[in-house]
């Protein structure tokens, strides 16, 4: 018998360099991830000692597990890699089956990772998908305004209990929180402008700026991004959450037209409850010049309230609204495609989510400049 | 079975749902290196006693015992300690689905054991070439077949080695060819690597083949726990019924 590395039990580990052929590495007992450590160690040595074959002498070992297993496949390539031929031989029992189960998996998976994609490659990846989600944004965009305002005047129904829900969930329960931050962004915007102002001695003029500036940007334009928070997000999330757990698929089977189930009555109640929740924000706003004008500034409160109707204008208030109608469909429409676009699970959702948000805000400040460069 | 030791014991374990009592006292034992089926109807309480007994829910009354230690007993870490002894495939594979099956499986080696990344490479490729996902290893769960998404949660539950496993419902919705692959492997497995198996199903093809004994549930009480073949020959009205696939009178909702 040649020079005996044993692997396995303590007492066996002595280590036999006589020279003589051919070395041998016996393992005894458990093949787990200690032995298998010490087994690649150990064939490692051979390969480096210039041998050009080694025999791994299996016989002792009783069992095997993942580890061990692992480290003996290793073991053997680390050997080929060093062009030292490698024997094993004499495993028995359960142990050679679990190894024998083991190497005989691993020959079916030589799947390396994908590549990585070039930049150029990544940035045309990115176009096209750009371009393939600009198109279904756009048809969903399309299809939302035939379902909503078209076909329900060709007797093609709506789920008015739905909607009557959505406006509750979406409207009515939003009102305190659209009525809270126009009152504090009036606070702020009347006393920094009060400060400017009162150098002239003109801060009465507050009072005609609020009155214009709420109708006609500011309450339109906090309100969408209130609700594109509030409502935006929580119609993005239960679309997507039902979209992965294929609810919408099932709809689909049952020949229901997803944009006619799920997003018509969302647009209705958006479009009814925004330019509401927008008229609400535009008083919090006026109201709040009111008061730091007659509590802050000691002006009366019959000559602020003049100056307050001069700067009130119906076309303005005009514009207000329908601008927060616009709004409202560009939340209700974003929000639907991101939820309905959801790709994987739970971390889709989760995007697709997050994607909404952030889609929504952009949105509504490109309607808004596009309303502001067509309104004058 | 020359080793009787009882790596898993229940006892008299009383479960509820709320106000609905849907384990009435369930008792039984699994000993070292046996497979038992845990069967019967859908919504007897199966998946429900499975997730009590690994520690997910706590029963209200009654015990769990893992090789002596009662699960209600431990702490944060000695739970954590024996969750890891055991694996678990659940139904719907539960794999994380932001991640490649490869991660996936990689996780539990990553975080409970300190191998080098080509020691983990090689386990992981083999655990998934084991239940046939080795062509698979880059995919996301979402781009994959339900029967390949329960097969790499199997192979995520063998992960650690553990020394026993339980599967929930692991033929339900796959091919016959690819559902007797699998009680092939816990055969295999059983063999080589000693791992208890406890399997909640209900393909009676399976329970045949890989069962040596078999608890059987109905409306949350055990029917019968016994060997396989005295169940096949059993008289008891509801276990005779269930072994030769007949129907109720009408399908009772229970």
């Amino acid at each position: 018998m040649g020079a005996v590395f044993s692997v396995g039990t303590e007492l066996l580990m002595a280590v036999d360099l006589e020279k003589r052929e051919p070395w041998m590495i016996r393992v005894t007992g458990e093949l787990s991830e200690e032995t298998g450590q010490e087994l690649l160690s150990m064939v490692k040595t051979v390969a480096e000692s210039g041998r050009k074959d080694v025999e791994i002498e299996m016989s002792g070992v009783d069992s095997a597990d993942s580890a061990g297993a692992a480290f003996l496949t290793r073991a053997c390539e680390a050997a080929a890699l060093g062009g030292l031929a490698v024997n094993v031989r004499g495993a028995r029992g359960v142990a050679a089956e679990f190894i024998y189960l083991f190497e005989k998996s691993l020959r079916q998976s030589h799947i390396t990772p994908p590549r990585k994609a070039g930049f150029f490659e990544s940035v045309g990846a990115w176009f096209f998908a750009a371009l393939l989600e600009a198109k279904a944004l756009g048809s969903l965009l399309v299809d939302s305004i035939y379902w909503t305002f078209i076909a329900p005047f060709e007797r093609r129904g709506v789920r008015w209990g739905a909607v009557w829900d959505e406006m509750y969930e979406m409207g009515v329960r939003a009102i305190l929180i659209v009525y809270v931050i126009n009152l504090l962004l009036g606070f702020t915007i009347a006393l920094l402008v009060a400060n400017q102002l009162g150098l002239f001695g003109v801060s009465i003029f507050v009072a005609d700026l609020l009155a214009i500036g709420f109708t006609r940007e500011l309450a339109a334009l906090m309100t969408a991004i209130i609700i594109a928070a509030r409502s935006g997000s929580a119609i993005a999330a239960e679309l997507a959450t039902m979209t992965v757990q294929e609810e919408v698929d099932a709809l689909k089977s049952m020949g229901f037209n997803t944009t006619q189930f799920l997003v018509t009555p969302k647009i209705i109640a958006m479009v009814i409850c925004m330019p509401a929740l927008t008229l609400i924000a535009m008083f919090a706003g006026i109201e709040a010049g009111f008061l730091l004008g007659v509590f802050h500034l000691g002006q009366t409160p019959a000559n602020w309230i003049n100056h307050t109707l001069m700067g009130l204008k119906v076309s303005n208030i005009m514009l207000g609204l329908a601008k927060s109608a616009c709004y409202a469909l560009v939340i209700v429409v974003v929000g639907c495609h991101n939820g309905l676009w959801v790709r994987g699970g739970a971390r889709g959702v989760g995007m697709a989510t997050t994607r909404s948000v952030v889609m929504d805000v952009f949105f509504i400040i490109v309607v808004a400049a596009g309303f502001s460069i067509i309104a004058g | 079975m020359a080793r009787r030791v009882p790596i898993l014991k229940v006892e008299n374990l009383v479960a509820h749902y709320g106000e609905h009592e849907v384990l009435h006292g369930v008792s039984f034992e699994v000993h070292q290196d046996e497979i038992v089926a845990v069967v019967g109807g859908s919504g007897c309480g199966k998946s429900t006693l499975l997730k009590h007994v690994i520690g997910l829910l706590r029963p209200t009354s009654g015990t769990v015992r893992f090789w002596g230690k009662e699960i209600a007993s431990l702490n944060e870490d000695e739970l954590c300690a024996l969750q890891s002894r055991f694996g678990v495939s659940f139904q719907s594979g539960g794999l994380f689905n932001s991640m490649t099956l490869y991660d996936n499986i990689a996780l539990p080696l990553r975080e409970r054991r300190e191998l080098s990344d080509e020691i983990m490479d090689t386990i992981v490729r083999t655990k998934l070439a084991l239940v046939g996902l080795g062509e698979a290893l880059y995919q996301l769960p979402s781009e994959l077949s339900g029967g390949m998404k329960k097969r790499a949660g199997f192979a995520r539950a063998l992960a650690l080695d553990p020394e026993i496993v339980f599967f929930d419902e692991p033929s339900a919705g796959l091919d016959p060819i690819t559902a007797a692959g699998l009680d092939e492997l816990i055969l295999r497995l059983r063999r080589t690597l000693g791992i208890t198996v406890v399997v909640i199903t209900h393909e009676l093809d399976s329970i045949r083949k890989v069962a040596d004994r078999v608890l059987m549930l109905d409306r949350g009480s055990v029917a019968f726990l016994g060997l396989l073949d005295e169940a096949l020959k059993s008289v008891e009205p509801r276990v005779k019924q269930f072994f030769s696939r007949l129907p109720d009178e009408t399908i009772t909702v229970r």
